[in-house]
């Protein structure tokens, strides 16, 4: 199986006067299809080493190596077309653009990249509203819905490009238990179904506990990393 | 064994606890079964293959906790045989055991086994359980000095409190200490986990506790 | 482009209140800058009308002793083609003379004219309200004072006398009134056939013209340019704005203080909107934010607000110019003299009109600008980590 992701020495150092170094000597590889949990207390760098991998961050060292391009020397244009192309993301908070319908807030990402949205987008779009279960209110503006309908979503616009991996920061966060028992079925299912890779940060054990792969971050660096 | 596994399986499946423990008792008095070989051929097996064919998935924990219940019923009460299986093994005595799970571990079935296994191999083992809050357990470690722990891990999770375990008992115990570690978690790749967690032995079978030596150390 | 353009629309459609009031404070903006100018506008203009509507606004002399110029056709043809802003150019033989009624006598301007070409400036035509205008020698009209005074009547004979003392007799064919006593009661216009045979000369006293009403205020540079053409005639050359020095300081003051206001107004708008767009930026932070980690470009996220500006420029310039001119209006209406006409006419300059609106539009976009700059340099990771 073939690397997805391959992060080489990572460092992350924050501040100019005083220093703050979050990660240290990060290296890691993320095989295509797998289902990846990030664990670690707050302020261990988890969040910080997502959004390298993200591309939302630079590393203030090291390698980011995605679908085998290093994004190193890769301009902001360029960066922000391969991120819109190759990688979905999930916050804790769902993030949806109050000012349109769930439909539309999931094809946000579709039309950030091309001019027009075809009709077998839109048959994409609403497949993916039938698979996060929403297909009753994909009409509804994005702040008529509960928690747990918002993050779905934003789950469903996370995948409209069909990206390579979902980066999840604790996506169920926010939510009830139902509603995180719902989520985390739901991602592994799209997991084996579609075989997008997942890299999800989590203190929740039932997300863990089915992940492939648990990496534990402690103060910036791997703990522990095993394979199920 | 199989017609046993068979008759048991279906006072099992039924969750019928009187039936289950008396038909058991009464094989293990009339010597029809060993502990060994209820805990290894019978019990185990029925325990890692619990599934649940509900359609309405809401009481399968519950479902599990009774059978879960069942199986320990037995082996509690199977402990008067484990002592007789000792002493009819009669293997010198090997040191004292601390048989433990990791915080938030809650299948303790297999560790009660893997205690009882210890017993019959010849060591002292104290069976700890899951819950123990970690301050009370480093305490009782430096007051019992057991020059063994080990620890059964079921859930692949909790290895990572297994690890915190294992780092923490080894900074703060002043006198050597064997860390050996078993369970479901370990099932692939075992001996790779066992290592990545920092433990000093990896145990799969009931015959690689029989052959261990004095406090742990390989044949 | 499209995708910027259709999130600027829809945020601006969500937030209904807090675009309305942009809208309207560009309006009021745009409708204080087109009723005020128009009106300024048509102030000056009517008092220009006024002054030199209906007079020479460059004359051409001979200071030599006969006063008179040579060739005159010939130095026409040549100013014609000096400025296209030149019209109604008229050759005029002016000569100072008594006119004798019964046993009264005044002085009379007896004025020579070309009737057809000075009725453009002059329009003799429309002011003459009882007879004809001169066509035959020695047909003369007369103002409506004079007529009055001596109660004189279509056909009439008059004596006029001439500085060298001849006696000529004119023929009385029609009564003009300029609205202007002086002119009214000094003024005989004949042809200017007739003055020259009476004078016996080829010549002219002079040379007037207009020029086109939008240059009216470019008279002395077309008379300077008049001059270079004719630098080899030792002529002299007078516009309308030497001779009138005092109203002229009068309009530009009315000008700046005009222009003053519309600037200051066009500034504070500008502020407004500038204020109002980056609070909005600031409370749109968030969907800036998760765009840009979908993978919207800096560029993009920029123009989004932009447009923004644009089209809050584009609805406030066409609701401010309908309101301005609605304004405007009803200044007509409620501003009026005692005869119920406008106190000041209102001028419609539809290219001012025009410029207000896209310098508004302009305005609300450069007033974007600062807030679009600080959107495209946004960077996700702040919001995503401050919540």
């Amino acid at each position: 199986m073939e690397n997805i992701l391959e992060l080489r020495n990572i460092n992350k150092i924050y501040g100019t006067e005083i220093k703050n170094q979050v990660l240290y000597d990060v290296n890691l590889k993320i095989n295509e299809g797998s289902f990846n949990s990030i664990i670690g207390q707050s302020g261990s760098g988890k969040s910080t080493l997502l959004n390298i991998i993200g591309t939302l961050d630079k590393p203030t060292s090291g390698d980011v190596i995605i679908s085998g391009k290093n994004v190193k020397d890769m301009k902001l244009d360029q960066l922000a077309e391969y991120r819109n192309s190759m990688i979905g993301f999930v916050f804790q908070f769902h993030y949806l653009l109050p000012e349109f319908t769930a439909m539309e807030n999931v094809l946000i990402p579709y039309r950030i990249g091309n001019n027009k949205v075809s009709n077998e987008i839109r048959r994409r779009a609403d497949d993916l509203m039938n698979l996060v279960g929403l297909e009753k209110v994909k009409n509804n503006l994005a702040t008529k819905m509960s928690g747990g309908q918002q993050q779905r979503v934003a789950i469903a616009r996370a995948l409209i490009n069909q990206p390579k991996m979902i980066l999840a920061d604790e996506p169920t966060g926010n939510l009830d238990s139902d509603s995180t028992e719902v989520i985390y079925e739901l991602l592994r299912k799209i997991n084996q179904e579609l075989k997008t890779t997942f890299i999800i940060i989590t203190h929740d054990r039932r997300i863990a506990e089915k992940a492939d792969r648990i990496i534990e971050i402690k103060d910036g660096k791997i703990n522990l990393d095993i394979n199920k | 064994m199989d017609k046993i596994k068979k008759e048991f399986q279906k006072y099992f499946d039924e969750e019928d606890k009187e039936k289950a423990v008396v038909f058991i008792l009464d094989l293990l008095q009339r010597k029809q079964i060993d502990v060994i070989q209820l805990y290894t051929k019978v019990l185990t097996p029925i325990l890692n293959e619990l599934t649940c064919d509900l359609e309405d998935q809401r009481i399968c924990i519950w479902k599990e906790h009774v059978k879960t219940a069942i199986v320990r019923t037995i082996v509690e009460n199977a402990y008067p045989y484990v002592l007789a299986k000792r002493d009819e093994l009669n293997k010198p005595r090997k040191g004292t055991v601390a048989v433990v799970c990791p915080p938030e571990e809650y299948h303790d079935i297999g560790a009660k086994m893997i205690a009882d296994f210890f017993t019959i191999g010849g060591f002292e083992a104290i069976f700890v359980g899951s819950g123990t809050p970690y301050q009370d357990f480093y305490n009782a470690i430096s007051i019992i000095k057991p020059c063994m722990i080990a620890i059964s891990v079921s859930n692949y999770y909790n290895l990572v409190a297994t690890k915190r375990m294992i780092d923490a008992i080894k900074k703060e115990t002043d006198h050597p200490i064997k860390i050996i570690v078993g369970g479901h978690a370990f099932a692939s790749d075992g001996q790779e986990k066992a290592r990545s967690i920092n433990a000093d032995l990896y145990l799969d079978s009931v015959d690689a506790i029989m052959n261990l030596l004095e406090c742990g150390e390989l044949a | 482009m499209k995708f910027s353009l259709q999130m600027a629309l829809r945020f601006l459609r969500s937030s209904k209140g807090q675009t309305l009031m942009i809208i309207i404070g560009i309006a009021i903006g745009v409708s204080v800058q087109i009723f005020i100018g128009s009106l300024i506008q048509g102030l000056q203009k009517s008092l220009v009308d006024t002054t030199i509507g209906n007079a020479s606004q460059i004359t051409i002399t001979n200071d030599r002793d006969d006063k008179l110029i040579d060739d005159h056709k010939m130095l026409m043809d040549k100013i014609k083609t000096t400025d296209d802003d030149i019209i109604n150019i008229t050759a005029v033989y002016d000569s100072a003379t008594f006119l004798a009624i019964d046993n009264e006598s005044q002085s009379l301007l007896l004025r020579g004219f070309d009737i057809d070409t000075a009725d453009k400036i002059y329009d003799i035509y429309d002011r003459i309200y009882l007879g004809k205008a001169p066509i035959k020698d020695n047909e003369i009209i007369l103002g409506k004072q004079l007529q009055e005074k001596y109660d004189l009547s279509l056909n009439d004979r008059i004596d006029i006398l001439t500085v060298d003392r001849v006696d000529q007799v004119f023929t009385v064919v029609g009564f003009f009134d300029f609205k202007v006593t002086s002119l009214n009661t000094n003024w005989g216009i004949t042809t200017l056939t007739t003055s020259q045979t009476v004078f016996d000369s080829d010549g002219i006293t002079a040379i007037e013209m207009q020029v086109d009403e939008g240059s009216v205020f470019e008279a002395d540079a077309i008379a300077a340019k008049i001059a270079e053409q004719l630098y080899d005639y030792d002529l002299k050359i007078d516009n309308w704005k030497d001779a009138n020095q005092q109203l002229l300081s009068g309009l530009q003051g009315q000008s700046v203080s005009s222009y003053m206001i519309q600037v200051f107004v066009m500034i504070s708008v500008i502020l407004g909107i500038a204020s109002v767009l980056a609070i909005t930026v600031l409370q749109k932070s968030r969907q800036v934010g998760i765009l840009k980690a979908m993978g919207i470009k800096n560029k993009v996220a920029g123009q989004i607000f932009l447009f923004e500006g644009f089209i809050l420029g584009f609805l406030g310039a066409v609701l401010g110019i309908l309101f301005g001119l609605g304004l405007a209006y009803s200044f007509t209406i409620f501003a009026v003299n005692p005869d119920n006409t406008p106190v000041v006419n209102l001028y419609i300059d539809w290219r001012f009109i025009f410029i207000s609106g896209i310098i508004a539009m302009i305005a609300s976009t450069l007033a974007a600008a600062f807030p679009a700059i600080r959107s495209s340099r946004l960077n996700p990771i702040d919001i995503i980590r401050n919540n």
